[in-house]
């Protein structure tokens, strides 16, 4: 698939301070693209660049080929929705959502069967005629989608688009936007500091800390092979151990890099031969190790118990385990169990 | 009620009736044929209300003050409110400095103000009057400034301005479609307040124009030697006007504020 935007070399600052460094990525067509990242790291400041809405910087956007670093933010053909909804508050629903059509000239008819179409789609037709003051967060959220969406744009961005709603409408309303998206084939890219969320609904994923980007993948590519330190202690709740360390566990790595052990893939021993042990005499890749110390303390995050783990050789393990299994008393000594390809070396320093 | 309650009540009220009792007599003797000796009037007429609005050089005054307060809002409305909107919804850093501009007009005494402008600008080849509109309308930017501010406080304008250039409108348009509609009470109460100082002003015009331009009140002052009925009757027209656009600006403040809540 292509890339429909490219961003190549993207500097900005403000007030000689450099806020973005040096950024160049691409966006899918037809793909959902979350920028991911900790507050100040510069997603916003990267999305109104594209948006058009940040004049001064550096570099080249190009949209399906065309460079339009210097259009106005009116003739990109790029949509927006703001964190804050911005809705027009003296119009009504209806009159929200068929304001870029106006703005066009389109003729009286085909406005009306639009709007109507995206108020069906939103599920926003009973609330037609009433005003954005009127409406609860959620529904706001979904007027300006309707707004935004009504016009096409090759390009869709969202800037936290789910920050100011409660956890239960969040989720609704983020598999309802990614719903959107796969049916009307729209290009979005989505800013979001929750990982979750990033993860629930992306095709795409591009992290960024201090305005540069750390690492951009799949899902799956990052949070199984995170790149660098900050991926690692950003994603998850990873135990990180060098080389050294992990030598003195028993497993033999080059001592040079960092690693990532991720705190599900321990399992404890229970003394019966697991699939894993057995996997041992087929590949080097699947030999297990055995580590042994004591469950330190215990904690119920719900669907999972977090267990911290001391070894004996020193180290404490964070280990995650799924709320079902019979699992070890807290000061009870074992040992735990890992597949020597679940420790991942870090690419980066 | 308590006792200090009382008290400040009590005080409030004899202050408020030391303050009305002028304007009272001042409105009796507009009706009054003749009024020295006795408590109230020995009889009372219209006859001159009737006087001043027939009066050429009432209605010229008239004229020019309602010519100098429209001025200063269209001037107003030209150049401080996209200057207003700008800082407010942009910059910042603008607005903190702004700020200082403010207290300007009221830092300096009209006087020296008046002084320095007649030795700055009295000999451009420029009519005088511009100059004169130019000042006053520079003079009411505080109030003009402070009925927007809170407006610009009550919603995120920023994002809606934005938000319609990004659904294709040109700057102009997005601000006259989308910001205007949403402050139109704020900016109804700047305009009027620009209006009544356009309208009132004195010590400037007086001095700047040397009394070319007489203005609603340079004739108030003028008749206040002549005759004493005639100009409590422009005193009463004036407080009228005075009153009735502090009733509609009681009536319109926070208006657009509680509509942002
Ligand atoms: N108008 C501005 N003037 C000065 N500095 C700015 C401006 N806008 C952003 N910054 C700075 O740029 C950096 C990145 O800001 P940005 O808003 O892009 O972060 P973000 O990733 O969107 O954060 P958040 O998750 O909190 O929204 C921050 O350090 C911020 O202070
Ligand atoms: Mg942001």
């Amino acid at each position: 698939m292509d890339d429909l935007l490219t961003v190549e070399q993207l500097n900005i600052g403000f007030n000689q301070t450099q806020v973005i460094k040096d950024m160049s990525f691409g966006v899918k067509k037809g793909q959902l693209t979350s920028f991911l990242g900790p507050s100040g790291s510069g997603k916003t400041t990267v999305l109104r660049a594209i948006a058009g809405l940040n004049k001064h910087i550096k570099g080249h956007i190009r949209l399906a080929g065309h460079d339009i670093t210097s259009l106005p933010p009116n003739q990109r053909n790029i949509g927006m929705i703001f964190q804050s909804y911005a809705l027009f508050p003296n119009l009504t629903v209806a009159d929200n959502v068929a304001y870029g059509l106006r703005v066009q000239r389109r003729p009286k008819a085909e406005i009306i069967k639009r709007v109507d179409h995206m108020l069906e789609l939103t599920d926003m037709m009973t609330k037609k005629d009433a005003y954005p003051d009127e409406l609860s967060g959620g529904q706001k959220q979904r007027v300006a989608l309707a707004r935004s969406m009504v016009l096409e744009p090759q390009l869709l961005l969202l800037d936290e688009p789910l920050s100011a709603l409660d956890a239960k409408i969040r989720v609704e309303l983020r598999n309802q936007i990614r719903r959107f998206q796969q049916e009307l084939g729209i290009t979005m890219i989505f800013v979001t500091h929750d990982q979750a969320e990033a993860m629930a609904i992306s095709d795409d994923i591009l992290i960024m800390n201090d305005g540069k980007i750390q690492q951009q993948g799949s899902a799956t590519d990052i949070y199984e092979r995170p790149r660098n330190m900050f991926i690692a202690k950003f994603i998850g709740n990873n135990n990180i151990l060098d080389g050294t360390t992990l030598r003195s566990l028993g497993c033999v790595v080059n001592e040079q890099r960092q690693h990532v052990i991720r705190p599900e893939l321990f399992t404890f021993d229970n003394g019966q031969p697991s699939g894993a042990t057995q996997d041992n005499r087929h590949s080097a890749n699947a030999e297990v190790i055995s580590i042994p110390g004591v469950v330190e303390s215990a904690s119920l995050l719900g669907d999972r118990l977090e267990f911290t783990f001391a070894t004996m050789s020193g180290p404490r393990l964070k280990v995650k385990q799924l709320n079902t299994c019979e699992h070890p008393e807290v000061g009870s000594h074992v040992n735990v169990l890992l597949r020597r390809d679940a420790v991942t070396p870090l690419v980066e320093a | 009620m308590t006792t200090e309650r009382k008290w400040s009540v009590g005080i409030l009220t004899m202050i408020a009736g030391l303050l009305l009792l002028p304007i009272l007599a001042t409105l009796v003797y507009s009706f009054a044929t003749n009024w020295v000796k006795t408590i109230l009037p020995a009889s009372w007429t219209l006859k001159w209300y009737g006087q001043l609005v027939t009066n050429s050089d009432f209605m010229t005054a008239t004229i020019n003050s309602l010519i100098v307060g429209a001025a200063a809002v269209v001037v107003a409305m030209v150049i401080f409110l996209p200057v207003i909107f700008y800082i407010n919804v942009f910059d910042e850093r603008l607005k903190a400095k702004v700020r200082y501009l403010m207290v300007m007009p009221y830092a300096v005494p009209g006087i020296v103000l008046v002084t320095g402008l007649v030795q700055i600008y009295g000999n451009l080849p420029i009519p005088k009057l511009i100059f004169l509109i130019l000042i006053i309308t520079a003079l009411s930017f505080p109030a003009f400034y402070q009925s927007l501010d809170n407006v610009f406080m009550s919603r995120d304008f920023r994002g809606m301005f934005e938000q319609a250039r990004m659904l294709g409108e040109r700057p102009v348009s997005a601000f006259v479609h989308v910001i205007l509609p949403n402050i139109k009470t704020g900016v109804f109460v700047a305009m009027l307040l620009t209006f009544t100082t356009g309208f009132s002003e004195y010590v400037i015009t007086n001095i700047f124009l040397n009394g070319d331009y007489e203005t609603f009140k340079i004739y108030m002052y003028r008749l206040m030697k002549a005759n004493g009925n005639a100009n409590s009757v422009l005193t009463v027209c004036y407080f009228g006007l005075l009153i009735l656009v502090a009733i509609i600006l009681m009536k319109l403040s926070g208006k657009d504020v509680k509509a942002g809540k």
